[in-house]
């Protein structure tokens, strides 16, 4: 049966991707029937992932945004105006 | 730029404004930085934008640049010590066991209640444990997990092998993890008692 070191180490992430090959994703499992700590960690491992993913969706402030459209703009306009090099 | 018109300029805006915003602040960590960061990466876009094929292309491009822009403008700001990511690591003993087994491991915060989870002090937490992370560490956690890109598009974005951004994205996660586990821990009454917040191992 894996360890706890090598179901945390080597196995988890690619287990929650779905991406660990049958055998191996069922010796996973079969650890996991019997080790509460591992079930514990695996829990506590994809809530820290969808924390990050919903703490780290900020978005840009309005007024950056049209701050940025600004001055885009007039850097386009400036572009277009110069003849192109050469 | 295609077209060259203030269209397609608010069509890129659109599409993708917010991801180049987002992983240049997940970055830089500083509103100000990341805002030079856009503006340097849009600017570049536009002279660039007639040699892509395709929108994959486009996307692993705009990446790239403003992960690398993001970077050396951190870079040369960063004055906090980093902390070795490996004192953060669960530890083993040699039959395979967690050192402080059942200690960190077996902590289950995973039921916490979401107004908990992400109340003003754990975000507090967990955004500064994000910081802390280095930027290479860092850079390859917000792709995965804030922009939801996979594996595969990380490893393209960064011009790296799929093992080395496997590797990354799994520490970066477990040293987050055991972070939130310090603040959230049953046994603690959860949400930081005992200043749990700033421990480390």
């Amino acid at each position: 049966m894996l360890t706890c070191k090598e179901l945390i180490l080597d196995f988890l992430a690619d287990y929650l991707d779905a991406t660990l090959s049958p055998d191996i994703a069922a010796e996973l499992e079969r650890h996991l029937a019997v080790c509460e700590p591992c079930v514990a960690y695996l829990r506590t491992y994809r809530k820290t992932r969808e924390l990050v993913g919903r703490v780290g969706r900020v978005e840009m402030p309005a007024e950056m945004r049209a701050i940025l459209r600004q001055f885009l703009l007039k850097q386009l306009a400036r572009e277009k105006s110069q003849p192109p090099a050469g | 730029m295609r077209g060259g018109d203030a269209a397609a300029l608010e069509t890129l805006m659109e599409r993708y404004g917010s991801r180049v915003y987002r992983l240049a602040y997940g970055i830089t960590r500083n509103g100000a930085d990341a805002e030079e960061v856009v503006q340097d990466v849009f600017v570049n876009l536009f002279r660039k934008i007639d040699n892509f094929e395709g929108r994959a292309a486009l996307g692993t491009w705009i990446y790239r640049v403003t992960l690398n822009a993001a970077m050396i403008k951190h870079r040369g700001k960063r004055f906090e010590v980093e902390v070795p990511l490996e004192v953060q690591l669960p530890r083993f003993l040699a039959d395979g066991h967690r050192e402080d087994y059942p200690g960190l491991t077996g902590e289950d915060w995973s039921g916490t209640p979401e107004e908990e989870l992400l109340s003003q002090e754990a975000r507090a937490l967990l955004n500064r444990a994000i910081g802390e992370l280095p930027d290479h560490y860092r850079g390859v956690l917000l792709l995965r997990d804030v922009e939801g890109l996979s594996n595969e598009e990380v490893a393209a974005a960064l011009g790296e092998s799929l093992a080395s951004v496997k590797s990354r994205l799994h520490r970066a996660r477990m040293v987050l993890r055991e972070q939130l586990t310090r603040y959230l821990r049953p046994e603690d009454g959860g949400a930081g008692r005992k200043g749990a917040a700033h421990a480390h191992v």
